[in-house]
Order: C-alpha cells, then structure tokens, then sequence
C-alpha cells in the first residue's frame, strides 16, 4: 500500500510538473514566435490521462486497504470478545461497526495526502531553487509557515473543537431523548409544550454552536489567505523581474502555475486529518480493547462441589452469586472452586448448560433462539418448550417477547443444549424470577423432576425452592 | 434570506477563484511586454483582492449556511416531533423493526448537507462555468460552443456516473453496513452465552462472511466513484487541449490578444476544482434522498388511533365486557370482563402477557380497543388528551430526561413550587440522598449520576405523585426496588390516597393484597 502509494505520489508529481511545463512553454511560445512546439499536445495528453488513471486507481487502492484494515480489526474485536467479553458491549459494538467505517477517510485521503505531500513539497522547493533562486528561498521560508500555523491554530482551538463536536451531539441528542420519552410527557399532556421547547433548545444550541464555529472557520481562512499571499509575493516578485527582463516568460509562467501547487498538499494534509479523525479515535479505541489484559487469576478458594439433585444458591443481592456461575465459566478470576469439574474452563464450558440472568435472545423466532447454531432435533425441542412453558410461543419472534416469556425461552435454550449433548450439569441464575406464580410453580415441579437424575443448580431468592433443594449454599 | 446570502457569498468566491487565476495569468504575461510599472500594481492588487476575497467569501458562505442549515433543522425537529408525538409510544414500532428514534434522529440530521454540501458545490460549479463562457463570448467567440460541451458534458457525464452507480452501491453499502453492525453488536452483547454455548465459532465465520460480502461491495462502489473522478481528468485536460489550440490559433492569426493566452489555458483547473468539490456532493445527494424518503413515510404517517370529541372530566366506572385491545401491527389481546368504579383500589394479576399492561395502554389511548367502557361509553367517545388527565400512568420502564430532578418532575405539573418537589420526593425516600448532592437541581438522566433502576422509578413515582390524578395506574412499579421499599411505598400511597382510584399491576401476591379486589387476567389462548 505505502509502496504504491509512493510511486503514484512520485509520478503524480512528475505529470503535475510535465503539464506546467509543458504549458508555460506552449503560452511563452506562442506568445513569442506565434508557433505551438510540437511536442507540447502529445505531452497534454499523456499527462491527463495518466492523472485521470491516478484518480481512479488511488480510489481503488484505498478502498482496498480500507476494507482490509477494517475486516481484520473486527475479526480481530470478535476473537478477543470471546476470551474478555466487554464491560461495555455496545459501545464496544458501535465502535467496531460504524466507528470503524469512519476510517475510510484516512485512507482515501489522508495517508495518500500524507504520502504525496512528503514527497512533492520537497521535490517542488528544490525545482524552484534551481530554476529561480530567489523564488526558491521565499518557497523555503514561506512553505514552512502553512504547517507552524496550521498548530498554532490547532492549538488555540483544540477546545473549541471538542466544544463544536459535543455541541452538535447535544443538538441531537436533546432531539432523541424527547422522542425516546414522548409516551411520558404524552401521559402528563406535555407533548405540545415540549414542541416549543424543542425548537428554542435548538435555537439555543444554534446560537452556541454558531459562535464556535466563527473561530474555527476562522483558522481555515488564515490558512487560506498565508497561502494565497505567499503565492502573491513570488507572483510579484516574478512579475517585477520579467519587467526587467531579468527572467524569461517561459520560466516565470512554470513557477507561477506550480506555486500554488506547492501550498496545496500542506494544507490538505491538515483539512484531511481533521476528516479522518473520527475514524482514528474508534481504531484507537479498538486498539486498546485488543490491548487490554485478559489474564484472570484471582486468590484460590475452597473447592464448591455440586452433588446430584437440586442445589439451591442462596444469598443477598450483590454478594456475588451469579459471579460463581460465571467463575466456573471462565468469565471471571478463576478461584480454582470448580477445578474439580475440569481442570481447564473450555473443558467445563462443554460439560454444562447455562441459563443466565438476562435472557440474552438473538435476532430471529424462538425456535431458533432455542436451537442456536446446534443440530435442530424438532421432538426435543417441543419437549424442552414444553417443560419451559413457552410451546406456544415457538414461532414468534424472539424480539416481541415479555421479560417473562423470554426467561422460559432463554431456560428452554439451557434445557435444549442439556439434552441433546447429553450433559449432567443444569445452571440456573434466576430461572422464575420474571415468571408468573402459577407458571413459576410448574416451572419448579419440572425442575424437581429433572434433579432427580442430574445435577441442577439453581440460584434464587424465592424461598420456594427451598422445599424441592436437596442441599442449600449460602453466600455471604 | 441567510440562505440566499450563503450562495450570494458561495457563487462570488467562485467567482473570485475563476479571476484570481485568470489575472495571475494576466499579469505575468503583461508583465513579458515590458509595461508602465502602475498598470503592473494595478494588476498586482487586482490579484491580492480576488486572493482575499476568495478566503473571506468562503468564511461568510460557511458561516451564513451552517446558520440556515440549524435554524432549518430545528423547524424539521419539531414537524417531525408533531407527526410522532399521536403516534407515540406504540405506533412508533410500525415503521418497521429496529430502533425508529434513533435512526429517526440520524435522518432528520442528514437533511442539512442538502445547504452544507450539496448545493453550494453545484451553485459554484455552475457560476464558474457561466462565467468562464460568458468571458469567452466576449474575447474568443469561436471558442464559446466548443467552451460550453466540455464544461457542461463533463459535469452532466461525471455526475450522471456517480450519481447513478452512487444510488445502487450506496444503498447496497448501507444496507451491507447496518447488517454487520447488528452482528457486531449481538456478538458483543451475547459474548458469554455465545461463548459458553460453544456457538462462538459459528458466529465468527459468520461475520467473516459478512465481512467479505461488505468489502466487495465497498470495493465496487469506490471502482464507480472513481471512474467520475476519472472522467473529470480526462475532461479538463481536453478543455485545456482544446482551450490552447483554440487561443493559441487565435493568437497566430492576431485575432486575440497573446496577453490573454495563459489565461484561456489556466482557468479551467480553477473551474474542474469546483466540479472535484461538486462529486462527492452527488453521493451526498444521494444519501439526502435515502433519508428524506424515510422521513418523508413518517410526516405522510396517520394516526389510527380512535378518538371521539367529548372531554372525559369525572372519572365515575370502568367496565370491560369481551374486551380487547389491537396493536398497529394487527396484533389482539382479550381480556376478561370486569368493573371498577370511583374509590376502589384493584390488583391486575396474572400471566405475562395477558393483557394487563395492554388495558393501561388502552385507557390513556396508547393503543385502540373495544369492549372497555367509561362511565358506560366506549373509550372512542373521549378526546385522548382529557382521558390522560384523569388517568394517570406509570410504565414499566419510565422516561428520565437529561436535566435536573426538578425539570423532571415539573413536566407532570409545570407550576408546582420547589415545597410540592422536596414533598414529593420525601414521600418516595429520595429526599435524603438528593439533599447530599445538590438537592433539586441535582443532574439526572443518561451520562449523569443517578440512574439505578431503583432510583429511575422512584423518580416516577414522584412524579406520579405530583401529577394528582384521578385514577392512578401502577405498571410493576416495584420491579425495580426491593421488595420492603416497594411494600411500604405502595401501601403508603393506599393509605394516603383515599377517595381515588387505583390500578395496580403486578406479579408480587403480598402488593396484589394491599388491594381491595383483584382481577386474575389468564394465559393467553
């Protein structure tokens, strides 16, 4: 990628100087001799259509390594999620998804703007120092102002910057939690009120965003103007020698079409990397999730051994029940409490079935909800349901359910994988907690049933499941 | 009128870059013919003008437009927000699935790089040219037809390029893009089920897959932005060929003036940056388009909401009698038959799903029903509006809005004095904690403190409170609180509120008790 685009800054420079040159001698010509030299269309041509080949093959090329970029960073978000699932999965979800895609810009533009720039400023200060010395030495002393004002300015608006980005989200922001919270102010009858509110908090924000946006436009025209008047005092300079007659048109007609050329690239650089910003925040970010140590190791614990029959985990809320499903997962800092189930946790992820706190559904019905990415078994999986109490719901979709309804089919899911992998181990975080009483009664008596051949654990502040527990563990 | 000044100040830095190069170009070759050194710092400051006005015009255009675009979106923000607002909460989900708001507010976003991006871009692309021909008309009239079909066939060939593969890819893109997003997103969310399911791998190929699918499409789509960036290459070098053989001849011929030369062969570039600037404004359009039509299906939206034209003003019975209620998206739930009148407190029990949070929905005209009757009219006869005056609600899961405690409590009563607030919210035990922060004007709300689940639904219990209607509807209001608050909280409220009328719905028997009646709502069939 860096290679190509190396070589296409190094010809792109090379036609961009071809065609200034070319078209200073065709004026200097024809102005002087009113001949057109020969050689000066076939030139024309070959460096517009390689131009032209360049801005389609740049796109290309980006867009290539872009892809790329982005494919492996996800693939390698997802890997990573597996051994240290996220603390914040949807902004890490967002971040790798549409935060990501923001990184087009910095390789359609900016690392190709990057690239070109090193390369041409250089080549084109050291053209017009041995073309015309004088013009040579106000290139090499103005060039470097683009960039010391450039962060100058940055600097001096960092904060108004960040201030403009947080202003324009407030403007949305305010906008989407109204709508989120319409059915509330409908039922206290402030829908009509809230219209005008809208309008004069946007207003508000307007009037603050507009007044941050003065001064960073402002940097953009001081730019600009550095550039143009730089440009100016070569012209001028220029201009006042060839009255002289101390330099032909010809030359003076090269340096006068490439001057502005040689500006152009810093200051696109600087326009480039505000646009690709975005994108490099969510690639950092990215970076540092991946970075972030997944080792877990926590101090060593009595074994917590589950026998057969009904176990009942009982303990006040936070004092880290479900974290003990969650060690003999592999979730959490391994205390070695389930080691006498398997030494290694992928080994004991395949000796259990889970059925965690929050339902966790995905997208489609709950059939498939139930089945997952496992072999579809239509007899069991109306068992399953039936022991959950969720066969009538099979066909809906797993998004309309009630909290109720999607905890029978998140059990349903842990009942399904039990049976057709043939394990002996049933984990349960709360499994009738959302569940109506009479449902939850029968949900109870299935579960009694099923310990009477393996081992269910079951955590639950219901004191009912105490009656039906083989053994109670209290956690402090 | 900002508008019109925004393009005002768009089409004369056009103008201005157009006659800055045209005069540079003048000047040098001026310059070569030896002239008075005053006509020579005539030029010079000719330049530096068209060299200022060029960097300024671009200032006032940014900001006269940025100025429009806001005040534009926020009156669309508020016609959005009254096409919404009937059909809010539960109409909002028949637009299809996933999360209207949000992409709603995303939408509404994108209508400004219609001023921002794509207008002013074609306005300078098109003052550029017109001036550029006009000023061929008068100096080099052979040139002007030749002039006009490179600048505007190029223009319409590029933009009719990227326009319409734009169209096709753009959408297959986001469509491609929105996909893979809702993959991540689950994978990140469901990492431990996936994970313990043993489904991690599966889920792995499978956004590789999706992966691969979305960069081939990317990849199209940038071989189609790219061949428009190609074409208005290859155009420009031909208008610049075609420019110097035209002038050039004219020069050999004495039919033009060599000075102007240089100029006829150096404009275009000022004029093929403008059209550079213009192309990603057609795939801009494009997505202006996209969202504009999504905006576009909801401003064209009626309400089906029923509604009748009397004021419900005393609340007297409740009556169902083969009641049901029906959703937007067809969807019946049947409830069983029963009274309520003034005074009474009574439990809804039952199922999830039975149809109980469905009746609440219905009395304060959320979703349309049959069979429920008010003081013996159905609830069609009432305006929904006087329906919510005298019933109050409170869902399972109650908006807080980003602000202080007391904006959020003042929307169920605008003019209650902080004295009515710090009552309220004694009354719900927050008082105490609040009084730690910074008491009424304590932040609540998204990234501010204070938002447990707990906390969020005493707020809307005080708020409920405040609010003094006449019937009271209680969603699972305790779902979010320990059991002995939710208790004492309840019966506090029956105790201290004698004459109105509670609903209370819940699965908790010990609250069900605290009521004078319950009503067993069934599985549904």
């Amino acid at each position: 990628m860096i290679l190509g685009l190396v070589v296409l800054a190094l010809v792109g420079t090379l036609a961009t100087i071809a065609l200034a040159y070319s078209v200073s001698a065709f004026v200097a010509s024809v102005f002087a001799h009113r001949e057109v030299p020969s050689w000066v269309f076939p030139t024309f041509v070959v460096a517009g259509v390689y131009r032209a080949f360049q801005a389609w093959f740049q796109e290309f090329m980006a867009t290539r390594a872009s892809t790329r970029v982005k494919a492996q960073l996800r693939q390698q978000v997802i890997a990573a999620n597996w051994r240290k699932p996220p603390a914040n999965a949807a902004e890490l979800g967002v971040l790798a998804g549409r935060g990501l895609d923001a990184l087009d810009p910095y390789f359609a533009k900016y690392l190709p703007q990057l690239v070109y720039t090193a390369l041409a400023t250089p080549l084109f200060v050291a053209l017009f120092w041995f073309t015309d010395l004088e013009s040579g030495v106000t290139l090499l002393i103005t060039i470097p102002l683009v960039p010391l004002f450039m962060v100058l300015i940055g600097w001096a608006t960092s904060e108004l910057q960040a201030k403009q980005f947080s202003s324009l989200n407030r403007l949305a922001g305010y906008f989407s939690e109204v709508l989120k919270a319409l059915g509330t102010l409908k039922l206290f009858g402030r829908e009509k009120a809230q219209e005008q509110t809208i309008g004069e908090v946007s207003d508000q924000l307007r009037l603050r965003t507009l007044k941050v946006l003065r001064v960073s436009f402002l940097s953009g025209f001081a730019l600009e103007l550095i550039s143009s008047l730089s440009v100016a005092l070569i012209a001028v300079s220029i201009g006042m020698r060839l009255v002289g007659g101390d330099i032909d048109l010809r030359v003076a007609l090269f340096l006068l079409i490439l001057a502005p050329e040689a500006f152009l690239p810093l200051r696109q650089v600087g326009a480039n990397f505000h646009a690709s910003s975005e994108g490099m925040a969510a690639a950092a970010g990215v970076l540092d999730y991946l970075d972030t140590d997944a080792s877990m190791q926590g101090a060593a614990q009595d074994s917590l051994i589950f026998g057969q029959g009904l176990t009942l985990i009982k303990g006040a809320s936070g004092s880290g029940k479900s974290a003990l499903f969650e060690e003999l997962l592999g979730f959490r800092a391994e205390q070695n409490r389930f080691a006498w189930l398997a030494p290694t946790v992928e080994e004991r992820r395949e000796l259990v079935a889970w059925m965690p706190q929050r339902a966790m559904l995905g997208a489609g019905s709950v059939a498939e909800n139930v089945v997952g990415f496992d072999n579809p078994d239509f007899e069991l999986l109306n068992r399953v349901m039936d022991v959950a109490h969720c066969g009538h719901l099979a066909r809906n979709q797993a998004s309309e359910l009630s909290g109720g309804e999607a905890a029978r089919v998140a059990l349903a899911r842990a009942l399904y994988r039990l049976e057709s992998k043939h394990l002996d181990l049933l984990l349960l975080d709360e499994p009738t907690a959302a569940v109506d009483l009479a449902t939850a009664r029968e949900i109870r008596t299935n579960l009694a049933l099923l310990a009477k051949r393996l081992r269910v654990v079951v955590i639950s502040h219901e004191a009912e499941y105490e009656t039906i527990a083989d053994e109670v563990v209290h956690v402090a | 009128m900002l508008r019109r000044l925004g393009f005002l100040f768009s089409s004369l830095q056009a103008v201005s870059s157009v006659l800055l190069l045209g005069a540079s170009a003048l000047l040098i070759s001026t310059a070569a013919e030896h002239p008075p050194v005053m006509l020579l710092m005539t030029m010079v400051v000719m330049v530096r003008a068209f060299a200022i006005g060029r960097a300024a015009f671009r200032y006032g255009e940014r900001l006269a437009l940025h100025d429009h675009a806001f005040r534009k979106l926020a009156r669309l923000r508020v016609s959005v927000y009254r096409k919404l607002a009937p059909l809010a909460p539960v109409g909002l989900s028949r637009f299809g699935r996933g999360d209207l708001v949000s992409r709603m507010v995303e939408d509404v976003d994108e209508m400004q790089n219609l001023d921002l991006r794509v207008l002013p871009a074609i306005v300078q692309s098109a003052v550029a040219s017109v001036l550029a021909i006009v000023l061929t008309a008068f100096l080099l009239p052979g040139f002007t037809v030749i002039l006009s079909v490179c600048l505007f066939g190029s223009a319409a060939t590029a933009f009719a390029a990227t326009y319409l593969s734009g169209l096709k890819s753009q959408r297959a893109v986001s469509e491609e893009r929105a996909t893979l997003y809702s993959a991540m997103l689950d994978a990140a969310d469901r990492a431990k089920l996936l994970v313990a399911f043993g489904w991690s791998g599966a889920v792995e190929q499978t956004i590789a897959e999706q992966n691969r699918k979305l960069a081939s499409i990317e990849r199209k789509s940038a071989r189609a932005t790219g061949i428009g960036a190609a074409i208005l290459v290859v155009c420009l070098s031909l208008t610049q060929f075609f420019g110097a053989l035209f002038a050039g001849s004219a020069v050999e011929s004495g039919t033009l003036s060599r000075v102007l030369l240089a100029g006829f062969v150096l404009v275009p570039a000022s004029i093929f940056e403008f059209y550079q600037l213009a192309l990603p404004a057609a795939a801009a359009y494009v997505r202006y388009r996209v969202s504009k039509s999504r905006i576009d299906e909801v401003l064209q939206a009626e309400p089906s909401n029923q509604e009748g034209g009397d004021v419900f003003r005393r609340f007297q019975s409740l009556r169902t009698e083969s009641a049901s209620v029906t959703y937007p998206n067809g969807l019946r739930v049947a409830m069983p038959d029963f009274e309520l009148s003034a005074g009474e407190s009574i439990a809804l029990v039952g199922a999830s799903g039975s149809g109980k949070s469905s009746l609440a929905s219905a009395l304060v005209g959320f979703v349309g029903s049959q069979g429920v009757a008010l003081n013996e009219l159905p609830l069609s006869a009432y305006t929904e509006q006087s329906r919510r005056e005298i019933i109050g609600l409170t869902t399972q899961n109650p908006a807080i809005l980003i602000g202080t405690v007391a904006a959020n409590l003042r929307i169920a009563k605008p003019d209650a004095t902080d004295g009515e607030l710090t009552n309220v919210l004694e009354r719900v035990g927050l008082w105490g904690m609040l009084q730690l922060r910074e008491g009424l004007e304590t932040e609540v709300g998204q990234d501010a403190a204070f938002v447990s689940g707990g906390e969020a639904s005493r707020l809307a219990f005080a708020r409920l409170l405040l609010g003094e209607r006449e019937v009271v509807i209680f969603d699972e209001p305790t779902a979010a609180l320990d059991r002995d608050l939710g208790h004492r909280l309840m019966s506090e409220f029956l105790a201290q509120s004698a004459g109105k009328t509670v609903v209370l719905i819940t699965h908790d028997p010990d609250l069900a008790d605290l009521c004078q009646r319950q009503v067993r709502f069934s599985q549904p069939a």
